[in-house]
């Protein structure tokens, strides 16, 4: 993996939440690519290409966690972290026991998310997350 | 002349005319019956004539007659000296009387030639006939006539006996309906006098021509201080224009009767409810002095029916917080994803503030998102307060689509976090209609979550909520919220507006009844029907023009 640049993939039906993550990870120097849903991920290319999912849980359609059980199911280990701006404690511990590298509540916290980034991508290749630091 | 006479008179020497012929018997006998039966019956022909005469008095020319018979009479007597000569030779007054005669004779002739054109004029026997007949039938007309005249004589005189009983019966009939009316009015004074509600009695100009007891009681005045009165100025000052526009209409025929509900202001201030019904149409033709009225006191209804509104307001305002409440986790979703987005922008912007040069371009942007995004989080909130908010129901001209909109939008998160896909098909061209905005939007949610409910068992097929708005064919509006749930039970269809009624495990079946109650209370009607192939159609149906204040 090493030589590639990560990129963190978004998929979220919210435009306001994909925008306004995407300028953050531009901030800190992230690449990322951003999807409105998880039809949407699943028909494009960039499956091999994420080293990282941050992932909304009610969603239209495929829900990220079943987008989850998905990428378990058909081998794929991208690291994912939730967000979410629907308390449900059910689907938080479900998602967690899955795998999941962060549960995010929304509004989050730029660090935490950050942090999580960070422990999803060492966690992925070992790189460290300053590494992608612009 | 003297002379002459007695010459004519005197005996002669003359030889009798029988001498002429030779005294012979035969020849003697011949001339003597001849001439005997010539005069006898030349004098009976004058007396036939003049018998004739005698007996037709109206005879025409009766001289004529008169000479005829004289002359007849000469002629005859001619032929008596005929005979006398045979023996007495008295040839002078045989000449005589044949001078006579022949005056006569030429006289008479004279005469008749006279008379002939008059005669000749007499009409004669056949136009005698003519004339007869024609008066005949002048007669039998004119007996006709007459006979028509006598009927109908008969007949003026059979009717005039006729009408002039049937007078006589009018005139029992009308003493006898002048004791009726005498007693009816007796009757009715007692009851005017007697009656709990109050009666008054008002002229054209709306002044209080008379008040009974009642009346007088539930006012505070007395009749005489109610007939310097007119009934605007005991009416309560803000029902005052409605109750000169109703007595307008009345007069001017717009409205037929004038049964109101409104308030008086008694003597001592006090606002009483009252509802005033005038049985008779106030008819400005009629001769009537007085309308009468009929006035009850109806505050005691009116502070029931307020506290039962206030309840009912109470009971609606609870079940919609415990709708927000089942609500509130999505609310707090719709809250918190703009806030998310705009803690993100924060934050980035922050960051590329502090970066060296300042990114400035992508600051901009993201305090462009930020305000929106604080937008969408203001226009949830003021959606959640109009629903929260404790404000007594008013009426406005409301659009019904877009009270669905804000619904849709409220309960977007809910719909979807139960994979539930909304279609909507709303009439484009909906009229406004006067309603209270919250009870209607109240209403809409209660059926879009009762679709949700009616959805979260099914998993073999799309959970498909449909609402449609349309405009039936007496200009209703009808709002349709269609489920492909579970569908109803019919044994509970009957119940299913019930208050306390419910089929959920944590309902309090208070939705629908309140929902029911808020459409009944804008004149509306719910309903609801199976789906088609499955789930359920909530349907309500609120008229363009509500009628008064329920």
């Amino acid at each position: 993996m090493s030589g590639n640049p990560s990129i963190v993939m978004i998929v979220d039906d919210d435009n306001s939440i994909r925008k306004s993550v995407r300028r953050l990870m531009k901030s800190y120097g992230i690449a990322v690519e951003t999807f409105a849903s998880a039809e949407e991920f699943l028909g494009s290319d960039r499956l091999d290409k994420t080293s990282c999912l941050i992932l909304d849980v009610h969603m239209p359609g495929i829900s990220g966690l079943e987008l989850q059980k998905r990428l378990i199911a058909s081998g794929n280990a991208i690291p994912v972290i939730f967000i979410t701006a629907f308390a449900d404690d059910g689907a938080r511990a479900k998602a967690m026991k899955a795998g999941a590298v962060g549960y995010l509540a929304k509004p989050f916290d730029d660090e935490e998310l950050l942090n999580c980034i960070r422990a999803a991508l060492y966690h992925e290749g070992g790189d460290a997350s300053e590494s992608t630091q612009a | 002349m003297s002379s002459y006479l007695s010459w004519l008179f005197s005996s002669q020497e003359y030889m009798p005319h029988g001498m002429c012929f030779l005294w012979q018997p035969e020849l003697i006998g011949l001339h003597v019956a001849s001439d005997s039966a010539i005069a006898l019956a030349y004098y009976s022909i004058p007396i036939a004539l003049s018998y004739f005469v005698w007996k037709r008095a109206d005879f025409a020319f009766p001289g004529i007659f008169v000479l005829t018979s004289l002359f007849i009479l000469a002629c005859g007597t001619t032929h008596i000296m005929g005979v006398w000569t045979l023996w007495f030779p008295d040839y002078r007054f045989d000449g005589g009387i044949k001078v006579v005669t022949a005056l006569l004779s030429v006289g008479t002739a004279i005469a008749i030639w006279k008379v002939m054109p008059l005669a000749l004029a007499l009409p004669s026997t056949a136009q005698l006939e003519r004339a007869n007949q024609l008066l005949a039938s002048e007669i039998d007309q004119r007996q006709r006539a007459e006979t028509a005249l006598r009927e109908a004589n008969a007949e003026l005189e059979r009717r005039v006996a006729a009408r002039t009983a049937e007078l006589q019966g009018e005139v029992l009939q009308r003493r006898s309906t002048e004791a009726t009316l005498r007693a009816s009015e007796e009757r009715w004074r007692s009851m005017f006098e007697a009656s709990a509600v109050g009666i008054a009695v008002i002229d054209q100009q709306d002044n209080f021509v008379a008040a009974n007891k009642a009346f007088q009681k539930m006012v505070g005045y007395t009749e005489e201080e109610l007939q310097s009165l007119g009934t605007l100025d005991i009416t309560h000052e803000e029902d005052r224009e409605a109750t000169k526009e109703m007595m307008e209409d009345v007069r001017s025929g717009k409205r037929q009767d004038y049964p109101t509900e409104k308030r008086y202001r008694r003597k001592d201030g006090e606002v009483i409810w009252v509802r005033v019904s005038i049985a008779r149409s106030l008819d400005p033709r009629s001769t009537l002095p007085g309308i009468p009225a009929i006035i009850e006191d109806i505050t005691e209804r009116k502070r029931a029916e307020a506290a039962w509104h206030d309840a009912r307001e109470a009971l609606s305002r609870a079940t919609r917080l415990t709708t927000m409440g089942e609500l509130s986790a999505s609310i707090a979703h719709e809250i918190n994803q703009p806030l998310a987005a705009i803690i993100n922008n924060g934050n980035a912007s922050k960051r590329f503030l502090a970066s060296s040069p300042p990114d400035l371009d992508e600051v901009k942007d993201a305090v462009d998102e930020i305000v929106r995004d604080a937008r969408r989080a203001s226009e949830v909130l003021s959606r959640i307060r109009a629903m929260l908010k404790s404000t007594a129901p008013a009426r406005v001209q409301v659009d019904v689509n877009h009270e669905i909109a804000e619904v849709l939008e409220l309960t977007r998160h809910e719909l979807q976090r139960h994979s539930v896909s909304v279609q909507t098909d709303l009439h484009s061209n909906l009229p406004t209609i006067p309603a209270d905005r919250v009870q209607l939007q109240q209403v809409v949610l209660n059926l879009v979550m009762n679709g949700i409910d009616a959805m979260r068992m099914v998993t073999d097929r799309s959970r498909i909520l449909t609402v449609r708005s349309q405009l039936d064919d007496r200009d209703n509006i009808v709002v349709n919220v269609a489920d492909s749930g579970v569908g109803l039970d019919p044994a509970n269809r009957e119940r299913i507006f019930d208050t306390f009624f419910t089929t959920k495990a944590e309902g309090m079946g208070m939705g629908l009844a309140i929902s029911n109650s808020i459409v009944e209370s804008h004149h509306g009607r719910l309903w609801v029907e199976p789906g088609s192939p499955f789930g359920a159609v909530f349907g309500f149906a609120l008229p363009m023009v509500a009628g008064g204040s329920p």
